[in-house]
């Protein structure tokens, strides 16, 4: 507040007129500091106020109680309101119940039986069980410590501990030559997707630029591509626990849960080559939220690339081109700005990069133009 | 339709120390994150309530307010960063829509802040936590109530709702000075109403 505002009715006031106005600003936290000076000397002179100021001060600070259970009862009468006025609200709890296929026994084989397929693939990968105990091998006898994919390209891993990884387009993940011995630690760049054997002894660690994902033994999706907005965590069973570096905290999640934490090297800050000008000091956003599903699908959204299948639920053009650019290894660029959000839905396992455009040009009514690996949408 | 159908206002309150509302409207707007807006309605929907019944002076109609304005903020929610200052912007909000009401319902308007006649509550949740509380929160319950309409709208603005100088006197349209004076002058028979509890105590 302007300390000229009030100047003139401050003026001629007795000492414990004074002191209630003081007090009350002080209360209202809009107390200058010199006003804070004045307030303690003039309690000074009048010790008898002091008891006083500290019952006003306990009356202002207190609070009625609240009824708990009266209000959320209020709040989900809103939330019908609110439906009933045609807005969509999927209250968490809800959308956690609905889509948990992994507690439905019907449902239960598939993943079991999907898990089991994976695991009889890598054996074939790597040559069967006498490679199942030793790191991936690359020519001659030297330990190769880490794998990358090329946009376009995806791979599955098998780890010394008997942990499968999924690695997707343009991602890369270091394991380190100590890796099952001691610990057991990754760095992850992209997106990757973990079955990782249990071992309460030895936690399995993935490090990412914005995150620590600390699991015993589960089946999870990391995505850290530097260039989105999000770090995402999903996962699908068991328990992890993800540090949040930047704030300092640990998330625990659960099953179908996925966490996102605002990526900060993807703001634009950092980038700019101005060594002077500090990473940002804000605390980056953390939510919870369900995992999406498609009609019924036992898959999420999230973990479909490891079937081969590109999924979208609800995500902005924007978004899908950034996922297409890696999954097809192209290049968008947008020659109408308004197309970027769009909202897509949908998904695409065998298609190709031709056929995915045709499909999205005719839901959406744009038009596209192919330069060797450039796409141009206008 | 009552939006709850036991017949009780809600405890007005807002004193949540939690309530960081720039946090949950970041989350809201970033993350269209449900249970940030579920913190959001249990921090501002009494306070927005009572504000509204202050002006409406129908419990049915204030909760109805209360429940469109912030259902407003989950329709919007992409949009939700463009607002400044969330909790001023809701009770903006509410006070535009209450007048509204009230010129449809009672072709009456209002054109001073005395005519709004606030409820305060006297009602604390369960008849234990009203034993509970001692006689000089009772005698210092009854001298608020007493004061003047537009002093106690003042008081609990500010107090319960956590408003600043500057917020009240933009939602209510009347200077900083009175703010100050108005608040004065409710802390002073708040003293008073002390004093003399103690003085006969002992």
């Amino acid at each position: 507040m302007p300390p000229s505002v009030l100047l003139i009715m401050d003026m001629f006031q007795s000492d414990e007129d004074r002191i209630l106005t003081l007090v009350t600003r002080k209360l209202m936290g809009e107390a200058t500091s010199s006003e804070l000076d004045e307030l303690s000397s003039l309690i000074a002179e009048n010790p008898s106020y002091e008891i006083l100021i500290q019952s006003l001060t306990h009356i202002w600070d207190s609070s009625p109680v609240v009824d708990e259970e009266f209000m959320e009862a209020t709040f989900v009468a809103h939330i019908d309101r609110m439906k009933s006025n045609g807005c969509e609200f999927e209250s968490y709890e809800a959308a956690i119940e609905a889509k948990r296929p992994w507690y439905s026994p019907k449902r239960m084989l598939v993943p079991a039986f999907s898990v089991l397929a994976i695991i009889t693939a890598v054996y074939f990968l790597f040559g069967g069980r006498a490679s199942e105990n030793k790191p991936v091998m690359a020519e001659g006898k030297e330990i190769k410590n880490e794998i990358s994919t090329r946009n376009g390209n995806r791979t599955r891993i098998q780890l010394l501990d008997g942990s499968t990884v999924w690695l997707n387009a343009g991602s890369k993940l270091d394991y380190g030559k100590d890796f099952g011995g001691a610990k057991r630690e990754v760095y992850l760049t992209g997106e990757a997707f973990f079955d990782v054997t249990k071992n309460p002894e030895k936690p399995f660690i993935i490090h990412t630029n914005a995150i620590d994902v600390k699991v015993i033994g589960t089946q999870f999706n990391v995505r850290c591509y530097p260039t989105d907005k999000m770090v995402e965590t999903s996962l699908i069973k068991g328990s992890v626990e993800v540090l949040v570096k930047n704030r300092g905290e640990k998330w625990v999640l659960k099953p179908n849960e996925k966490l996102l934490v605002e990526n900060v090297t993807s703001l634009p800050l950092k980038r700019s080559k101005d060594e002077a000008e500090p990473v940002r000091a804000r605390q980056v956003l953390v939510a919870i939220k369900p995992l999406t599903y498609q009609n019924n699908d036992s898959v999420s959204v999230e973990a479909a690339w490891v079937r081969n299948k590109l999924s979208f639920q609800d995500e902005s053009f924007a978004e899908v081109a950034q996922k297409m650019e890696r999954w097809y290894d192209v290049e968008f660029e947008f020659r109408t700005e308004g197309l970027k959000n769009l909202s897509v839905y949908g998904s695409f396992t065998s298609e190709t990069l031709q056929q995915a455009l045709e499909a999205l040009e005719f839901s959406f009514g744009f038009k596209y133009s192919m330069q060797g690996k450039k796409v141009i949408i206008y | 339709m009552p939006l709850n159908n036991r017949l009780r206002i809600v405890n007005h309150f807002s004193g949540d120390i939690n309530c960081n509302i720039s946090e949950l409207q970041q989350q809201i707007a970033v993350f269209e994150d449900v249970s940030a807006y579920r913190k959001l309605f249990h921090c501002l929907f009494p306070s927005i309530q009572n504000f509204a019944f202050s002006i409406v002076k129908s419990r049915q109609l204030a909760e109805e307010i209360a429940s469109d304005v912030l259902m407003e903020v989950w329709m919007r929610r992409l949009k939700l960063m463009e607002v400044e200052n969330l909790r001023l912007y809701l009770f903006t909000s509410a006070k535009n829509a209450s007048l509204k009401k009230l010129r449809q319902e009672t072709r009456f308007s209002l054109s001073t802040l005395d005519e709004l006649q606030v409820e305060f509550i006297s009602d604390y949740g369960n008849p234990e936590e009203l034993m509970n509380r001692s006689e000089l929160e009772k005698k210092v319950h009854e001298a608020i109530n007493e004061l003047p309409p537009r002093c106690k709208v003042i008081y609990k603005l500010a107090k319960e709702d956590k408003l600043k100088y500057a917020e009240i006197a933009e939602l209510l349209d009347v200077s900083i000075k009175t703010i100050d004076s108005q608040l004065v002058i409710a802390n002073k028979k708040i003293i008073s109403t002390v004093k003399s509890f103690v003085g006969k105590k002992s």
